[in-house]
């Protein structure tokens, strides 16, 4: 199929190593119960490389579930590309559309779906009985992959006697036990307690950096996100608004939705009047704030400040800091960690943390300061 | 274009093709348009020939319809019969449902099964039961009732109850109505929150007013269901108004259809008529049903959720039981020990000779006598065949409605179900006028009973198959699929296996409800095609009521068996959860 299309252009385009999952400008709308549409995603592009861990972070309803779907094959999307290894699965204007059992990929569901009515052997081994392999040589492999998730007691259960942390690795299992190199999963954490949780984390990542297959990964859980991804896709009403490593997505966040998606962030809405060496200054309610200026802000027009509650410092005497406002503490809180402090600014309230683990009297006047290079001016 | 580029393109077309005209779609598909067509041909027959006969304008059978003698009391009757019955069994039915579901009345499962019980007692049976209750010359409870009044020094030969009577055939209808109603009325409070009840106790209301305007209106759709089943199969019963009906000469539309096409000539521009007047009534009742449905919100069938707390009853407790258990000994005790006892008696007397009882009627009356046998082993073969092949139809088509479109899945869905709940007995015509003569010549063959099973209680089926295939959910199919299973083998290992509890309890049903049939068997069965519940209504009319009552017993006994059997099997296997009722979350 691919030796008639690919045209000797493309061929010069494609990268050194080709992606495993190729997305191009797939659409997928749903009709609702009273007739309109939903566009569930819409016009979605992105490569996932071999090896690479990618989380499609969003909350609930941003269509991140459904592209996972449609990478699998078990929705069908309206328009756009999808290629798996070079190879298209999905394209709507050649009328190509793989069957799920021929993408030669692996799921891990929200719900586990494990077979009920089968053991964990059986559920873990079905994988290989489609594929012609012998008897003895799928004990072995199943055998390898149950002492790789660490419950090779396990075996002869059925799903209904396990707790859902077992079943979590009876899934991981079943989708490892083919040495696929393309895992997909869809939520897999959320139905676990926080600690379970926790630990199937550290392990699946321990797991996916040693095997190093390509991962696709949805959950609306930021901090899940951060501490698996080698990137981050975040998504917003069916786009993604932005991708990039985890650092990059906290530090340099594109939009006000992505700063205030992933991990908390103090905002101060107001106007553009001057942007140049990569720095822009933001005329705010609490005076005049200078921060990195992200792509997208012109003078002139409004924007956001935006500076997370780490890099806020307090003093008692003035700083030398360009971006210093005189605050007052409304309260302390001993978060563990650190110290969150909310301070009143001209009557708009920041959060600021410091390790310093000393609590400061409510009332007690502050300096609060932010280094430019730590505020992002984004586009409003 | 070259050459290539189109081969290219064809090859595509192909794919698409191929997963869409996958084989298991294609047998779907057929097995849908054959159900289909097996209930649309016969009653499209009905309704064409209510106006046509051989391509030509023809209202005389209308006419003739119109003509009947007192047909103005055949229709009045059965409103009477149906409306009347259908009113208390929804009383009785709603108040079992409310005490087993919201009270420390509860006995657990006896009082969740008995209620059900006549449907295991196929009305005939049923109805010859009750005329040996309550005939009132030898009627068991008469004659008991007169020994009572004797010791008063009231002296009487007959009565004092009549079963040939409006109240007879009315209690007779309800026993059978009441079933549904407890049904529905049951799951339907099993799917409102308990919660909306308790808020409203909570909130300052009493008992009644909280069951009058909290718990009525939101089970409100359920009883609309309700009612829609009753009048659906008041209209149709056939049974209980020939037994019970002419004795008492009170005559019914489905008996009076029966009734013309058993007469020779057949009257068939007459059968029609009155086909056209029940349809108008089912349809009737069918869009009042969809009024009420559509005006409330619908409780969407959960089948989960918490059950309520149940109300203590206090002192009500004990006679409120005393009530259920009452009623319950009433419609199945009763009726099962009248047909037991005249069967072992040789003839039917109310003073039961006890030293005296013998199985001769089973020898000379079933297994010695050619037809009574051959429709034993007619009905239990059709059962046999009808219940699996209807079952594996059910549960291809369902499985096929769900996977496909919605839009196509509900035409496939509405166009499989909807023929068959218009009326039993206007299908059953159909069959003998579309199968019955040329070019199928299906009259007086099995098949033609078998297909007219299948077409009559086929919905039921798909019903149960449905809820089967429901409850495997959508993730444990797919997982399958991306495990690398084509859909062939994600059918056999995880469908399958997953339906096989809802499926053997639709099997089950299929098979009572075929080895009970009376209602396509009255017009369809004959000497040369004998089934159970034809032969059943000839011995009855002969007066061999011992003979009846051993044909009537084994009936009961096949039935029960079966039921008894599949229900404990299918509860073993449940000993594991079936689904993980985890995330079974929208498309996010």
């Amino acid at each position: 199929m691919s030796e008639t299309t690919t045209s000797p252009a493309k061929a010069d385009a494609t990268p050194a190593t080709t992606p495993i999952v190729s997305i191009r400008s797939l659409e997928k709308a749903f009709r609702r119960e009273d007739g309109s549409r939903t566009r569930a995603i819409d016009g979605v592009s992105l490569d996932v490389l071999p090896g690479e861990f990618v989380v499609l972070l969003g909350p609930s309803g941003c269509g991140k579930t459904t592209l996972l779907r449609s990478i699998a094959g078990l929705e069908e999307p309206d328009a756009g590309e999808i290629e798996i290894r070079g190879e298209p699965v999905f394209a709507s204007s050649r009328g190509i559309d793989v069957a799920p059992e021929r993408r030669r990929l692996a799921m891990i569901f929200q719900s586990y779906a494990l077979w009920p009515h089968m053991t964990a052997f059986q559920n873990v081994a079905y994988p290989l009985q489609g594929r012609r392999t012998k008897k003895k040589e799928i004990a072995e492999r199943v055998g390898a992959v149950f002492e790789l998730v660490g419950i090779p007691e396990l075996q002869r259960q059925y799903p209904g006697q396990m707790s859902g942390g077992q079943q979590q690795r009876v899934a991981l299992a079943r989708a490892l036990v083919a040495g696929g190199d393309l895992v997909l999963f869809d939520e897999p954490l959320s139905n676990v307690d926080a600690k379970v949780r926790e630990q199937l984390r550290f392990e699946l990542l321990s797991m996916q950096r040693e095997l190093g297959f390509a991962a696709v990964y949805v959950t609306h859980d930021q901090a899940e996100a951060m501490e698996l991804a080698h990137r981050i896709a975040v998504m917003r009403a069916g786009s993604i608004v932005q991708v990039a490593p985890p650092q990059t997505i906290y530090t340099e966040p594109a939009t006000r939705y992505v700063a205030s998606f992933v991990g908390t962030s103090n905002e101060l809405e107001g106007t553009v009047t001057d942007v140049g060496d990569g720095f822009a200054e933001v005329d705010t309610a609490i005076g005049r704030v200078r921060g990195v200026s992200a792509e997208g802000v012109d003078a002139g027009e409004p924007a956001i400040a935006m500076c997370r509650p780490e890099r806020l410092r307090l003093a008692a005497s003035e700083p030398e800091s360009p971006n210093r406002w005189r605050g007052e503490v409304r309260a302390s809180a001993f978060l563990g960690a650190n110290v969150e402090h909310v301070v009143d600014v001209a009557g708009r309230t920041f959060r600021a943390w410091s390790v310093d683990t000393r609590l400061l009297e409510q009332g007690t006047e502050v300096w609060m300061s932010a280094e430019p290079e730590h505020v992002r001016v984004l586009p409003a | 274009m070259s050459d290539t580029a189109l081969g290219a393109r064809a090859r595509r077309r192909r794919r698409i093709l191929r997963r869409r005209l996958t084989p298991f779609n294609v047998v779907s598909a057929a097995v849908a348009l054959f159900i289909a067509a097996l209930a649309i041909y016969p009653l499209g027959t009905v309704l064409v020939r209510i106006f046509f006969t051989d391509g030509q304008l023809d209202l005389s059978g209308l006419r003739r319809t119109l003509d009947v003698p007192g047909l103005g009391t055949l229709i009045k009757n059965t409103l009477i019969v149906v409306v009347g019955s259908s009113a208390i069994a929804l009383v009785i039915g709603g108040a079992l449902a409310w005490v087993n579901e919201r009270t420390d009345a509860r006995m657990g499962l006896l009082s969740e099964s008995l209620p059900l019980v006549p449907f295991l007692i196929p009305p005939i049976a049923g109805a010859t039961a009750w005329v040996l209750l309550l005939s009132p010359g030898a009627g068991f409870v008469n004659y008991w009732l007169r020994e009572v009044l004797g010791w008063f020094g009231i002296e009487q030969f007959d009565g004092p109850l009549n079963i040939y009577s409006f109240p007879g055939l009315l209690l007779v209808y309800t026993v059978y109505q009441v079933p549904y109603a407890f049904m529905l009325i049951t799951a339907g409070l099993r799917n409102i929150d308990p919660a909306l009840e308790e808020a409203s106790r909570v909130s300052g209301a009493g008992l009644l007013r909280t069951l009058r305007r909290v718990t009525l209106p939101a089970v409100m759709p359920s009883i609309a269901g309700a009612v829609l089943l009753m009048a659906w199969s008041g209209f149709g019963l056939v049974s209980i108004p020939l037994v019970i009906g002419t004795g008492a000469n009170i005559h019914v539309l489905s008996e009076q259809i029966v009734r013309v096409l058993a007469d020779f000539p057949p009257d068939e521009g007459v059968a029609i008529g009155l086909s056209a007047i029940m349809i108008a009534f089912v349809a009737a009742a069918w869009l009042a049903q969809v009024l009420v449905v559509r005006r409330g919100r619908f409780a969407t069938i959960a089948g989960k959720g918490q059950r309520a707390t149940p109300i203590r009853l206090g002192a009500w407790r004990w006679p409120v039981r005393g009530l259920v258990l009452l009623y319950m000994g009433v419609t199945t005790v009763l009726p099962l020990f009248a047909l037991v006892i005249v069967s072992l008696e040789g003839f039917w007397t109310p003073q039961i000779p006890w030293g005296d009882l013998s199985l001769d009627a089973y020898r000379d009356g079933v297994f010695n006598e050619p037809i009574a046998r051959k429709a034993l082993i007619d009905s239990l073969e059709l059962g046999l065949v009808v219940a699996t092949v209807g079952v594996l139809a059910a549960a291809i088509v369902s499985l096929f409605v769900v996977r496909t479109t919605p839009r196509l899945g509900r035409v496939v869905d509405g166009s499989i179900k909807f023929p068959a709940t218009l009326s039993h007995i206007v299908l059953a015509v159909g069959f003998v006028l579309a199968l019955g003569g040329e070019p199928f010549n299906l009259a007086g063959t099995i098949l033609i009973l078998m297909l007219a099973y299948l077409a009559l209680y086929f919905p039921q089926t798909a019903v149960a198959a449905d809820g089967a295939v429901g409850q495997v959910g959508r993730e444990l199919p797919e997982a399958s699929r991306v495990a690398g299973a084509g859909e062939a083998r994600t059918f056999g290992r995880i469908y399958l296996p997953l339906m096989a509890s809802g499926v053997a309890a639709g099997w089950a049903l299929l098979f009572v409800r075929c080895v009970g049939d009376l209602t396509a068997s009255s017009i369809l069965a004959g000497p040369a095609n004998p089934v159970v519940g034809w032969k059943i209504l000839q011995v009855y009319n002969d007066g061999l009521f011992s003979e009846m009552a051993a044909l009537c017993v084994l009936l009961v006994l096949i039935s029960g068996t079966v039921v008894v059997t599949v229900l404990t099997f299918t509860r073993q296997r449940r000993r594991m959860p079936l689904i993980s009722r985890r995330g079974a979350a929208p498309p996010a």
